[in-house]
């Protein structure tokens, strides 16, 4: 069930109405964890009567593949309430300690069990087949749990918090509960911190204090970034990596540069609607993109993509490493390990891990740039910050090509493309030069807040109407087939 | 001024927001046109170009797609003394009821000025999973389900009781959404990046059949190995027991056929049923509806050369050489029909 899908509205409109009739609070938080279960179980049990009459018929084996999985999440907030009251209530350090131990082990075990362990099998066999070992293992399949890497991380910022201090244990398991389960941010983020999230519970929420219209623009302007710029520039990234030897230079650049744009379009886009969702419930998430493409340093690019993923490894990864503290090459080796690592949980693949590393390596070389030659240049104004956006820009859209080829071979085929080297005949219409021109001209201008303001400026009429024919609009030329967002793979 | 109320506010807002929606909608769908439907866009426009020329169309699945050659044909109709046709083949693959007729209302509604015959596929119905979620699901699989065409199909699924209720229920949902995505134009014109930037090849690659006869034969290979030893046992088990009876067709069936000649009429043209050769587990003759031409070949016993493994390239078609062959066959069945019927009393 995806946000831009009809059924989705339907669902959201049954859940929003009732949720809003109801008032005791209590009854909200189980009517929507509740709703969280059923959206989270929709992506595993198919169509949910012929589920009911396959369970009814007890024909155990015809069940989709997977659809127990929901009972991992329910494990996870299960273990981490009991982590949350045994912290609670341990009397020494170390007892704590241990309490959050089991609760890294545990969330990490399995989300390492069910993502990493074909991963680590398959490159130890090939590593043991280059020494010259012929290992004879069961090849292990398992299927992933969707949103798995989301919400064990969001579960265990919560026993890391109550941990440190920085929240009470919940009381409730309900409340924990309906903080995992919350529907909008469930399967593929915001990843959202239980400091920022459970304080929320305190007070009953209230519909007077929701900004339906703010709600309604952010959702609208997230459904256009998926339908209109993700989906559109999808057929275009995977013709071009169906066979990139066959196209030309140009069109290589084009491709690499349109997977930049869908990627951004397609995880904004869906960030984006899920903090629309949750602000129509009364809630906040925390913004996770701020226009990343106009970054002027790779520092800057990670406090603007994903950031709910980068302020977590952040806290709980880089900073329990050693942060900024100790010599230069430990600050390096953290800063880099977090970046890898950070790849890695994107991924269980090398590309992906490269993807971290090439990051990693960015950000050191930003590191040695702005504590040396860069101060100098600093000085040299507009003209300087100009150079650095590019800089910026040129790396982080080439290490999206390991993220995006399926192997090293194909993205070391991609990369010698830009400069050249191989390619064929086919190429891209010149015009998709203007297309990125315009959608880059578009995304600055968001950043200036021209859009918003303008919608701003409209009566709730206009709004409305505006709403009404850009909804047509977005429809009419959105692909017949949209594909999950691509970071429910995650 | 805002009102007091902001729910009140809020439910005055939403017509607005659905006039705006349904108003840009109908602009687009109008000013949009035909969408774009691999198979079918071109076959339309070739239609469009040539509407001033065209007296005669086949309208039908790959049986009539792969089978029926418009020159073959208007050769065999001109050596019988009739007028010699010019025919166009507006098959498609896996094209059947009720998208065959919402097919040939597409084309009459382009206004051809000379057609005088349609010659639709008899066929049943087909439902849902017959074709595969990739197709269902495509372009070609939506297009035609506008309210009238959905009726019928949503009708022919909800009283087929040999499906359970779960089954139909979400069957006549698929019809019904994929019914609301034509109504609200999602997806009609997909692709704008691909259909913009994407080389012409790339775009094209279904459109191989002939330009002027909307005609593509299949390759001269027939059978071989074990499938043609396969073939060649169930073609003797079904000519060795009885016959199976001729088909009842559905009462919806045959009211949207009533309905739908009638329309073919109106347009100054005359509906011609025609049933070519299935595959054998197929093999089965309809009871055509009364006052409708009929030609029929879909029955083993009485078609044995249509059959043979030699003239098949797989177990549902014929191989080009045998499909010039049938079109001939039929343009001599037609022009008899066409003299037996000039000549009876009216």
């Amino acid at each position: 069930m995806l946000f831009v899908e009809a059924r989705f509205l339907l669902f959201f409109a049954v859940v929003f109405t009732v949720y809003w009739l109801v008032r005791s609070e209590t009854v909200r938080r189980v009517w929507l964890t509740a709703a969280g279960f059923f959206f989270y179980c929709c992506f595993f049990i198919g169509p949910p009567l012929e589920f009911a009459q396959l369970v009814g018929a007890g024909k155990w084996n015809e069940l989709p593949r997977g659809w127990w999985f929901p009972v991992f999440l329910l494990g996870s907030m299960g273990l981490d309430y009991v982590v949350g009251i045994g912290m609670g209530a341990a009397a020494t350090a170390r007892a704590r300690k241990g309490w959050l131990a089991l609760s890294l082990a545990a969330n990490l075990g399995v989300l390492g069990t069910f993502k990493y362990a074909g991963f680590a099998q398959q490159s130890a066999a090939a590593f043991l087949g280059w020494l010259g070992f012929q290992p004879h293992w069961p090849v292990l399949h398992l299927l992933l749990p969707i949103g798995i890497s989301f919400y064990t991380f969001q579960s265990l910022s919560y026993s890391i918090e109550v941990y440190r201090g920085h929240i009470p244990p919940v009381r409730r398991f309900l409340d924990l509960a309906f903080f995992i389960s919350f529907f909008p941010q469930l399967v593929a983020g915001p990843i959202v911190r239980a400091a920022a999230f459970l304080p929320q519970l305190a007070a009953p929420r209230r519909w007077a204090d929701v900004d339906p219209r703010g709600a309604l623009i952010l959702f609208f302007t997230g459904f256009l970034k998926k339908t209109l710029v993700a989906e559109n520039a999808a057929p275009v990234v995977d013709a071009f990596y169906a066979s990139p030897s066959s196209w030309t230079c140009s069109s290589a650049w084009i491709a690499v540069l349109a997977y930049a744009v869908q990627i951004y379009g397609d995880f904004s886009g869906y960030s984006d609607m899920a903090r629309a969702v949750a602000r129509l419930l009364g809630y906040e998430l925390p913004l996770n993109f701020d226009f990343p493409y106009l970054a002027t340093s790779l520092r800057d690019f990670w406090r603007r993509w994903h950031i709910s993923l980068s302020s977590w490894l952040r806290d709980y990864l880089y900073i329990p490493l050693g942060g900024n503290r100790g010599n230069r090459a430990r600050v390096a080796l953290n800063l880099f390990a977090t970046m890898t690592i950070g790849g890695l949980w994107h991924g269980a693949a090398w590309t992906f891990i490269v993807w971290g590393m090439l990051h990693g390596l960015g950000l050191l070389v930003h590191r040695w740039w702005e504590n040396g030659p860069g101060v100098q240049c600093r000085a040299a104004g507009k003209l300087w910050t100009s150079a650095a956006w590019g800089l910026t820009f040129l790396w982080v859209v080439a290490a999206w090509i390991p993220f995006r080829a399926p192997t090293f071979a194909v993205a070391a085929q991609v990369a010698g493309q830009l400069f050249g080297a191989g390619g064929g005949e086919k190429a891209f219409h010149p015009a998709a030069w203007a297309l990125l021109a315009g959608l880059a001209a578009v995304h600055a201008a968001g950043q200036r807040r021209i859009w918003r303001r303008g919608l701003d400026r409209l009566s709730d009429w206009g709004l409305a109407l505006v709403l009404g024919a850009g909804l047509a609009v977005a429809l009419h030329f959105m692909p017949m087939h949209y594909r999950a967002f691509i970071y429910f793979q995650f | 001024m805002p009102l007091a109320k902001p729910w009140i506010q809020a439910c005055l807002c939403l017509p607005v927001f659905v006039l705006a929606w349904a108003g840009a909608t109908l602009a687009l769908t109008r000013s949009g046109g035909f969408p774009q439907v691999p198979g079918l866009s071109e076959k339309r426009e070739i239609w469009q170009a040539r509407r001033a020329q065209i007296d005669t169309v086949f309208v039908g699945s790959s049986r009539t797609f792969h089978h029926l050659d418009p020159v073959a044909f208007a050769e065999a109709v001109a050596a019988e003394g009739l007028a010699k046709p010019q025919a166009f083949n507006a098959g498609a693959d896996l094209m059947f009821p009720p998208e065959s007729f919402r097919w040939v209302r597409e084309l009459l509604a382009a206004r051809p000025e000379k057609l005088k015959w349609v010659f639709l596929e008899f066929a049943g119905i087909r439902e849902k999973g017959d074709f595969g979620e990739g197709f269902e699901n495509s372009a070609r699989g939506v297009w035609w389900h506008d309210g009238q065409h959905t009726r019928l199909a949503v009708d022919h699924v909800w009283r087929d009781e040999r499906m359970p209720w779960l089954e139909r229920a979400d069957q006549c949902a698929d019809h019904l959404s994929q019914a609301a995505q034509v109504a609200t134009g999602a997806g009609r014109r997909g692709g704008l990046w691909s259909g913009l930037l994407l080389p012409q090849e790339a775009k094209k690659e279904d459109a191989l059949f002939d330009r002027e006869t909307g005609f593509l034969g299949y390759a001269e290979q027939a059978m071989s190995g074990e499938d043609a030893a396969r073939y060649r046992e169930q073609l003797a088990a079904r000519l060795a027991g009885q016959p199976p009876p001729v088909r009842t067709m559905p009462a919806d069936l045959r009211a949207a056929l009533k309905e739908l000649a009638a329309e073919v009429r109106r347009a100054g043209a005359e509906l011609v049923l025609i049933e070519p050769p299935e595959s054998i587990r197929l093999s089965r003759p309809m009871k055509p509806p009364p006052g409708v031409l009929h030609l029929g070949y879909n029955a083993v016993e009485a078609n044995q050369e249509w059959y043979a493994p030699e003239a098949r390239c797989d177990g549902g078609h014929m191989v080009g050489s045998a499909a010039k062959k049938f079109s001939a066959r039929v343009g001599r069945d037609f022009a008899a029909l066409v003299k037996q019927r000039s000549a009876a009393p009216r």
